[in-house]
């Protein structure tokens, strides 16, 4: 077994030490309560640990299983976040073709280019070309109505489905000195450190949290940004073996990675409340949609990607 | 309607029932993959507002746009209310070919109306034989595909005389959305977006309640479903 496979099953151990710890207070707290008292936080919250259950398990199989795996996870993931996204963007019949493009060409190419590691191109394919020719297919149905509405919400949807998702199996193309093939840790870094501080930003928000950041868009608190990044910047300092960054390196990009993801999902946050949602979907029980769960990570991935391109390779 | 037998010469009652049982087989095969081709697509699902899925004798009546909304609302359904829905179906577009003829009496159960003016079909006759039997039905009170901008049609009176026929019956209003963007009418490839189908509280034809009267309510309490358009 290579050092990077025990790592993987390492960390997923680790992980599932957690969620045996969570599911098993949930329970206790289950069992202790009245019978047929229904207490809907706890519900809420029990949903939520089984949810995680199952993305443990899917992102831990997608990492033992290595490149393929990873590429075949965030592909799904991004075609899955695109569909919610698109489902709730401006767009007329005359968008149809550009649409189906979107989904069945300006996607799949995406992931094969990551897939094959042409970082020249993959960083400017949906930026450069998707945005300059997708217009142009739609133009050539003759409808101007609500035309700049329906192409700008179209390219922000293949900007934050596609091209951001795509950015977390990308981290696997980075080539750093004495790392070697274990690029796949830092995937499992991001995710890590930025899917726990949200937790523990949501868990401080809670207990402490009195400052709004913005009213009338999300309960997000100061005090509970403060604390989730600060978690997350502990979480990185324990992590930093997996990683080339060393102790203070990984403190610093969970830090950076965290703080980008929590503001990150502020803006998911005015877009749901523009459309008037509460969830982009429910195809993940107790959390929402793909685009719900992933928000911070979309945000945090290709600032990860840049920075640690720029400092480490 | 039956195939081509594969065994000329064998005794015709095995025959008759390997057929039976194979055409059955498939049916069942033919409707679990349309259930999971709309599942993967559109990520389809139920939104029950008004009323529970539970086995009661309904009529769902729905908003006509394209011809995915009766398999979609289909699929949501539960498998014990799926086993005895029988959608109310146009019998020229469901026999016009083979597989057709198949999919429409056999894997969805079709309850078939001729439409052409010169056969009197008596499709009321039909749609209360098929609830003295205990199915429960989906129609489409528009009577045709909507492809105006308008959310409804028209009803045509067959919703009522349903209701006056058989008051008992739940009517229950079901509202399909999003499949105009998903398959716009003379367009190929349908988007994989996220389809909904939202069922309200279920309503009843009430004593001395006008023709008019109660289909105005029925097209309202349906178009309340809709949601906001806020693009």
């Amino acid at each position: 077994m290579s050092s990077t496979t025990e790592d993987i099953l390492l960390l997923a151990f680790a992980s599932f030490g957690i969620l045996i710890a969570m599911t098993f207070v949930g329970e206790v707290l289950r069992a202790r309560e009245e019978p047929g008292f229904n207490n809907p936080v706890l519900d809420t919250y029990m949903t939520r640990v089984q949810s995680w259950w199952g993305m443990v398990a899917f992102v831990g199989a997608a990492l033992l299983l290595g490149r393929p795996g990873i590429m075949t996870l965030f592909a799904f993931a991004s075609f899955a976040a695109l569909r919610e996204f698109l489902t709730l963007t401006a767009k007329a019949q005359a968008d149809h073709l550009s649409l189906a493009l979107g989904f069945f060409v300006v996607l799949p190419l995406q992931y094969v280019f990551v897939g094959l590691g042409w970082d020249g191109l993959y960083a400017i394919f949906i930026p450069v070309y998707a945005f300059l020719l997708l217009p142009i297919v739609s133009a050539l149905r003759g409808n101007p109505d609500r035309f700049l509405m329906r192409v700008a919400e179209t390219q922000w949807a293949l900007m934050i489905a596609v091209f951001c998702v795509s950015h977390v199996p990308a981290l696997m193309n980075l080539e750093i000195a004495g790392y070697g093939d274990r690029a796949l840790l830092l995937v499992a870094f991001l995710v890590m450190v930025v899917q726990l501080g949200d937790l523990l930003e949501y868990f401080f928000g809670r207990k402490i949290g009195k400052t709004r950041i913005a009213h009338g868009l999300s309960p997000k608190t100061w005090e509970g940004v403060l604390c989730g990044v600060v978690s997350a910047m502990l979480i990185g300092a324990l992590l930093n073996w997996i990683t080339p960054f060393g102790v203070f390196g990984a403190m610093a990009m969970a830090g950076v990675a965290s703080l980008v993801g929590m503001f990150g999902s502020l803006v998911v946050a005015a877009i749901k409340r523009d459309r008037g949602v509460k969830d982009w979907s429910h195809l993940i029980p107790g959390q929402g949609g793909f685009v719900d769960q992933l928000d911070s990570v979309i945000f945090a991935a290709p600032i990860f990607y840049h920075l640690t391109k720029f400092f480490y390779t | 309607m039956g195939g081509a037998c594969p065994f000329p010469n064998a005794l015709p009652f095995a025959n008759v029932t390997l057929m039976k049982f194979l055409r059955q087989f498939a049916a069942r095969i033919v409707g679990q993959s349309i259930r999971i081709f709309a599942r993967a697509i559109t990520a389809v699902r139920a939104d029950w507002q008004g009323i529970e899925p539970v086995p009661k004798q309904r009529v769902y009546f729905a908003n006509h746009t394209s011809n995915a909304d009766m398999p979609m609302i289909w699929s949501v359904l539960p498998p014990a209310l799926r086993r005895t829905v029988r959608p109310v179906a146009a019998a020229d577009y469901w026999l016009k070919n083979k597989l057709r003829a198949f999919v429409g009496p056999e894997v969805f159960n079709c309850v078939l109306i001729d439409r052409r003016p010169e056969v009197d079909d008596k499709p009321m006759d039909k749609i209360i034989e098929a609830l003295d039997e205990g199915a429960s039905l989906i129609i489409f009170p528009e009577g045709n595909r909507n492809m105006t901008d308008d959310p409804l049609l028209p009803f045509k009176a067959g919703l009522y005389n349903m209701g006056l026929a058989r008051p008992d019956v739940d009517l229950v209003p079901t509202w399909v959305a999003n499949l105009t963007a998903i398959m716009p009418k003379g367009e190929v490839i349908p988007l994989p977006l996220i389809c909904t189908v939202t069922f309200g509280e279920p309503i009843h034809v009430q004593e001395g309640e006008s023709k008019d009267d109660f289909l105005k309510r029925a097209s309202d309490a349906l178009v309340a479903l809709a949601p906001e358009d806020r693009t």
